[in-house]
């Protein structure tokens, strides 16, 4: 057991979103500076497990595999991470909030870092619901980035 | 990042963002600023509290504050100030114009509604801040 307040995990929720990627940028100058590994994990409703195999009236746009789509956006995250910080990828199918807290009670890291604000007319100044929702209910401290 | 500010009010919740902040301090070497909020109306200063009042209610502050600053180990830097007025917006105004870098708070502070998970100082800060936002549980 990590003695009290010391960090040793960080989980880093990802989207692809530039407010997602400040968030791993700050992630990993703590985790530099206290040794901490980097979880990073992107939450999607839909997986490969949800593609259908026949082809589709739809456009290819709406029915690609999502595979290609997850991959990038973990790798962006991951190039954010300098060589000398431990990173694990993850990734869940679900609803976000809700599957990063399962993760964040499965792994029990000592910190959540998540974008904050919504880039968005409509919610202005507000959280998204995602870090509203992560915020409200975690157990541990999370790290709202702006 | 070289400057957080810690804003405290002497409750438990307060005590564990002080833990956390110095850990976090200690890692990426900024300076810890305590910030306390005495709320205090500025009107209600003026006109009707006696400066017996307002002493008494800094004094507490000053209490508060230097059980806060204690907790820091040698090696980092720290500072501690104490203001009046409304704590959300007291502390707002003090990250933007003292350059704040960071804000790391307890998610609950002395108001005490039972099942509120998170302070309606904290929630305000959290959603208004222009800087990063580290609330403690």
């Amino acid at each position: 057991m990590p003695g009290e307040g010391e960090i040793t995990r960080i989980l880093v929720p990802v989207d692809g979103s530039a407010m997602s990627d400040r968030a791993v940028r700050m992630a990993a100058q703590i985790a530099a500076g206290v040794g901490a590994k980097i979880y990073l994990l992107h939450v999607s409703y839909f997986d490969s497990a949800t593609d259908d195999a026949r082809e589709s009236w739809l456009p290819e746009s709406i029915t690609a595999p999502t595979g290609e789509q997850e991959e990038a956006i973990m790798a962006q995250a991951r190039a954010l991470v300098p060589a000398a910080v431990a990173v694990e990828c993850h990734h869940r199918t679900g609803a976000p909030a809700e599957q990063i807290l399962a993760f964040a009670q499965q792994h029990q890291p000592e910190l959540i870092v998540i974008g904050g604000r919504k880039v968005n007319a409509v919610t202005g100044f507000l959280l998204g619901s995602v870090s509203r929702d992560v915020l409200q209910d975690s157990p541990i401290p999370v790290l709202v980035i702006k | 990042m070289k400057n957080i500010l810690v804003p405290i009010d002497g409750s438990e919740g307060s005590d564990r963002a002080v833990t956390q902040a110095i850990d976090l301090a200690e890692a990426i070497g900024a300076k810890i600023n305590f910030l306390y909020v005495a709320n205090i109306n500025q009107l209600a200063i003026n006109a009707c509290l006696s400066d017996a009042i307002l002493e008494a209610v800094t004094k507490a502050g000053n209490v508060i504050l230097d059980r806060a600053m204690e907790m820091v180990p040698s090696g980092i830097e720290k500072e501690s100030f104490s203001e009046t007025g409304s704590p959300a917006v007291v502390i707002l105004d003090f990250a933007t114009s003292n350059n704040m870098d960071l804000i790391v708070m307890g998610s609950r502070g002395l108001g005490v509604v039972k099942g509120v998970l998170l302070g309606s100082v904290s929630q305000y800060i959290v959603e208004q801040s222009k800087c990063p936002v580290l609330v403690v549980k």
